[in-house]
């Protein structure tokens, strides 16, 4: 009775699963949809999403989006001080600039404010902790992003123009970014201390660690960070809250030329005993790298792929690739994860920093798996940490062909977070992220793990639906 | 014996369709000591609904303010049984794993089902279908069925991937049917909906669909319950089905203009195994069905005969396309069978007249139910609403003092909050129960529906009903049973139990309604002179 070539019939049951019933007696191959609503229950999240993903000028725009970001070589040329690196950091209008979206000095976060006070103690803008606040709510600094000016920060991510910040540069095109650079933990500016300490501990930087780091890196010809990032993810980093191996990477490649710069051997050997000290210290680079390629991807029409994620302990905020500079912003999310002794959940600040731009570049979180030990910030096991990467590998359109992960078979990481399949399988980016006291210059209290706010990503979709209408008929 | 009293939980971040949920209640709700059980997604309405109707709603009761995306349990009855429904609707929806904002973010296993099309697409290893053919290597069909305000996205993600869609869900805009419709036939594809209750394609049966054989008249239809029938009763008559192609309600309106059935007749063109091709609609637009015969042609050139069932349809519309008409859903099917197994060229007149459809369904001494000269009414109540419209038909000019009072259960009024009656017959149930209690009723006939989707016993809770009902009772009671001896409720079980239980049980709607006719009118009054 059954023909020969009976085709396959292959079912995909979206919603009652009594309907699966049928096809299965007959030996159909049968898929049942765990379907939800969208997070937000709204139905004109899932229509503009679907609108979305039905549209394949979006799908073209982002293979085009990632071949950018991957045609990006990031390499770290220089370092230099921010006023005469970053194009609008300069003379005419004292100004510094802060991490996550753009945020008015009334509605910042206490790390913020206390990392601004002490740029403007530290620039010399104010001689006074009083007069520095009186600057600030007056106006008279400018405070922009940082990612407004090519440039990412940790935490605050507050850089002024004296500050020495890296230079991470493509070859190929000459496009710039740029972060500051790391200061260890503790009392630090950029959890917003802003002690004598602190701004000595700054003025060191300036004076002592760039010129030699400067010296080291041009007499190298630049460091190409990606073959450093990759192999750091095969000894136990994700390049974001765990940058042992890649400090390691750095300072091992750094230390001979390091050694043969002019300068006398106490200042060589305070600079590699900071660098050595600080684990953390390679994470500015590892920001600046993934900035340089997710710049690159920035702009191209259509492109639903997301270029930016940051936070300013208020807000969380996304870019994407199709709606160019435009912030999409929602509350940012508390973090859910261990404390340092004496601290607790009362005294976090909400998630803070330009440090996902590693997730948006499909690190950090995305690549837990390559970092099994992050995952214990929330009690979570191995395993856990490999079904975060494959999880995150669902919201990405593509895998970077740089970047492996030997305990899933040398699996790629994904790359491309496309904001339809956000919405789509209602999976939220992860981040890995340290968390700061909500007062300014206590400093980190714990680390942990977090998500994207899902509002940021249906917002960027309603938007970019707006432009897209109307579809072509063909 | 202490009162009743209302207790309530709330499940965060999990989802459920209505029918799971009403089924989780209705389950509850057997529990003894239990007087009423709500299980809904907790969404404002439906919050202020269990309100009004005495479950405990409160933040104070719950715990918790509840989202939309969380579920309310409501029960009312004595204290330890509500702990025990309580408990039994968690342990319900604890079964298997609901998508969450939550479990987005908590890692999880990699087996987990897929939480969206476009995943589990990919994870099945494919990429967008290229030959939208129904002959292809393989075919992808996406069975949608959530609900009505996210239906339409569901569809565009799955053409989007190039499958054919059978769009279960009802309510869905027009203009968005429209929008869908244009998109798949763009891309050559099926939407086949909304309100698409069957389909089969290949063979596999999709929603409410009977087990039938295959074969070679493929039915395409505006109407579920119409093409169960037209396909029941082909598989009765020996014959089977190529493909049934559902087509939604409202596709032969003049906005939507027969899009599906047009599509469905194209892919019917280049099947070579197509012998016979059965329309089924309610009397389309007239510039509709021109498009549609006009589809139609190529087939009928082809020296495929095109028969469409239209209740109510005046034969003179379509003398010039071709098609052959059917005076039922029964005679659609015959039709067809005789014309497909029939050599080509061979007459209508000589493929149907081995069993002319006036004597079909009255034999002989059919008893004469009606009395005296008040009026007497006959009640029908279904769950296939082209079934009571057909019946209705049939049934038209009888004696003044008749009058027929018939209800569609399936209507979008009767399932607001409440599932289907091909899943849940009690609301039809109560019907003929009250039907038969009034002495004016002189007949009360249902249908049952079997097959995939229906309730697995669709009689039980009536006959439950109607063996304690007074035996003296004069009411003729019929059924329709509509299904085949290879549907999961297996027909032959059903009938028997009606049959023992007093009911006069026929194969299809025609034959009944015919039935009923005479019984009404005496076996003098024949035929029914359409």
């Amino acid at each position: 009775m059954t023909a020969p070539e009976v085709p396959v019939v292959r079912v995909f049951n979206v919603g009652v699963e009594e309907f699966c019933r049928g096809p299965e007696s007959v030996g159909a191959e049968v898929h049942q949809i765990d379907w939800c609503p969208p997070i937000d229950g709204d139905p004109e999240t899932s229509e503009v999403c679907s609108r979305l993903l039905a549209d394949t000028r979006v799908d073209e725009a982002n293979r085009e989006a990632t071949a950018r970001f991957l045609a990006v070589d990031p390499v770290v040329i220089d370092v230099q001080n921010a006023g005469q690196a970053i194009r609008g950091l300069g003379t005419e209008r004292p100004t510094l600039l802060h991490a996550g979206p753009p945020i008015a000095w009334e509605s910042m976060c206490g790390p913020m404010r206390g990392a601004l006070i002490g740029a403007v103690l530290f620039e010399g803008w104010a001689s006074s902790v009083d007069s520095a606040v009186e600057l600030l709510g007056n106006g008279e600094v400018l405070l922009e992003p940082c990612h407004h000016h090519g440039a990412v920060g940790p935490m605050s991510g507050v850089i002024g123009p004296s500050m020495p910040v890296w230079v991470v540069e493509d070859p190929a095109s000459g496009r710039r970014s740029y972060s500051n650079l790391n200061e260890g933990l503790g009392k630090v500016l950029r959890f917003g201390a802003f002690e004598p300490t602190v701004l000595e501990r700054l003025r060191w930087m300036g004076s002592e660690l760039a010129p030699v780091l400067s010296a080291a890196i041009r007499s190298l010809g630049g460091i190409a960070l990606r073959p450093l990032m990759a192999q750091a993810l095969h000894m136990g980093d994700e390049v974001h809250n765990r940058n042992s191996a890649a400090t390691g990477q750095f300072l091992k490649r750094t230390a001979a030329p390091i050694a043969q710069t002019d300068f006398r051997g106490e200042a060589i050997a305070r600079v590699l005993q900071f660098v050595g000290g600080n684990d953390h210290f390679f994470l500015n680079l590892s920001m600046a790298a993934c900035k340089l390629q997710l710049d690159a991807a920035s702009g191209v029409a259509h492109s639903t792929i997301v270029t930016a994620m940051a936070r300013n302990g208020v807000n969380f905020g996304i870019r994407v690739s199709g709606s160019g500079a435009t912030w999409f912003e929602a509350p940012a999310s508390m973090i859910d994860g261990l404390y340092f002794a004496g601290f607790g959940p009362d005294d976090a600040n909400p998630d803070l920093g330009d440090s996902a731009i590693t997730e948006t570049a499909g690190l950090g979180g995305f690549a837990m798996a390559a970092a099994p030990a992050i995952v214990g910030f929330v009690g979570g096991t191995a395993a856990d940490a490999l079904a975060y990467t494959v999880r995150m590998s669902d919201i990405c359109v593509t895998e970077n062909p740089i970047f492996t992960i030997p305990s899933l078979g040398f699996r790629n990481t994904g790359l491309g977070i496309d904001v339809r399949l956000v919405i789509d399988t209602a999976i939220l980016p992860v981040i890995n992220t340290g968390i700061a006291h909500r007062e300014a210059g206590i400093g980190q209290i714990g680390a942990g793990i977090t998500t994207a706010p899902f509002a940021c990503f249906a917002g960027a979709a309603k938007a970019l639906a707006r432009v897209s209408r109307p579809v072509p008929d063909t | 014996m202490d009162g009743p009293v209302a207790r309530s939980a709330v499940v965060t971040n999990r989802y459920r369709d209505s029918v799971a949920l009403m089924r989780m209640a209705a389950a509850a709700a057997e529990i003894g000591g239990v007087q009423s059980v709500a299980v809904v997604m907790a969404t404002e309405a439906n919050l202020i609904d269990a309100a009004t109707k005495g479950f405990a709603v409160d933040s104070d009761s719950l715990g918790v303010t509840p989202t939309a995306n969380d579920v309310f349990i409501g029960v009312i009855g004595q204290d330890r049984a509500c702990a025990l429904a309580l408990a039994a609707v968690s342990e319900d929806l604890a079964g298997t794993r609901a998508s969450t904002p939550a479990a987005g973010t908590s890692g999880g296993s990699q087996s987990e089902a897929a939480a969206s099309i476009t995943s589990a697409f990919q994870r099945a290893g494919s990429s967008a279908e290229a030959d939208p053919s129904l002959d292809a290597g393989s075919v992808s069909v996406a069975v949608i069925s959530v609900p009505a305000s996210f239906a339409a996205s569901e569809a565009r993600k799955a053409l989007a991937l190039g499958m054919h869609v059978m769009l279960f869900s009802d309510n869905v805009e027009l203009d968005d049917e429209c929008d869908l419709k244009q998109l798949a036939a763009q891309r050559g594809l099926l939407l086949m909906g909304p309100d698409c209750g069957t389909a089969m394609i290949n063979g596999v049966p999709l929603g409410f669909a009977n087990v039938v054989r295959r074969g070679s008249v493929t039915v395409i239809g505006a109407s579920g319950t119409g093409m169960q029938e037209v396909m029941a009763h082909l598989h009765r008559l020996g014959s089977g089905v190529r493909q049934a192609i559902g087509c939604g309600g409202r596709d032969l309106h003049l906005r939507v203009g027969g899009s599906t059935m047009i599509q469905a007749l194209r892919l019917a063109e280049t099947d070579g195994e197509v012998e016979a091709v059965v329309l089924v609609s309610k009397p389309p637009d007239p510039a509709v069905l021109k498009a549609v015969a006009e589809a139609a042609r190529p087939l009928i050139t082809r020296g495929v005969p095109v028969i469409l069932s239209a209740t109510g349809l005046h034969h003179g519309d379509l003398a010039e396309t071709g098609l052959h008409v059917a005076d039922s859903l029964e005679d659609a099917a015959r039709i067809a069978f005789g014309l497909a197994s029939a050599a080509p060229g061979v007459s209508l007149a000589t493929a149907t007249a081995s069993e002319p459809i006036a004597t079909a369904g009255a034999p002989a001494g059919a008893p004469v139910v009606m009395t005296g000269q008040g009026e007497t009414r006959v009640v029908g109540a279904f769950s296939g609403g082209t079934l009571k419209t057909e019946f209705v038909h049939l049934l038209r000019d009888l004696p003044a003092n008749v009058r027929v009072h018939a209800v569609d259960f399936g209507d979008d009024e009767y399932t607001k909050g409440r599932p289907h009656p091909m899943i849940d017959p009690g609301v039809r149930d109560r019907e003929v129960i009250r039907a038969l209690g009034d002495p004016a009723v002189a007949v009360v006939h249902f249908d049952v529906v079997l097959g995939f989707g229906a309730a697995s016993d669709p009689i039980g809770g009536l006959l439950k009903q109607l063996v304690v009902m007074p035996s003296d009772r004069s009411t003729l009671l019929c059924a329709h049973v509509l299904g085949t001896e290879l549907d999961p409720q297996g027909r032959d079980g059903v009938v028997r139990r009606l049959t023992d239980a007093g009911v006069k049980v026929f194969d299809t709607n025609a034959q009944a309604a015919n039935f009923i006719r005479s019984a009404v009118t005496g076996p003098a009054r024949e035929g029914h002179g359409s």
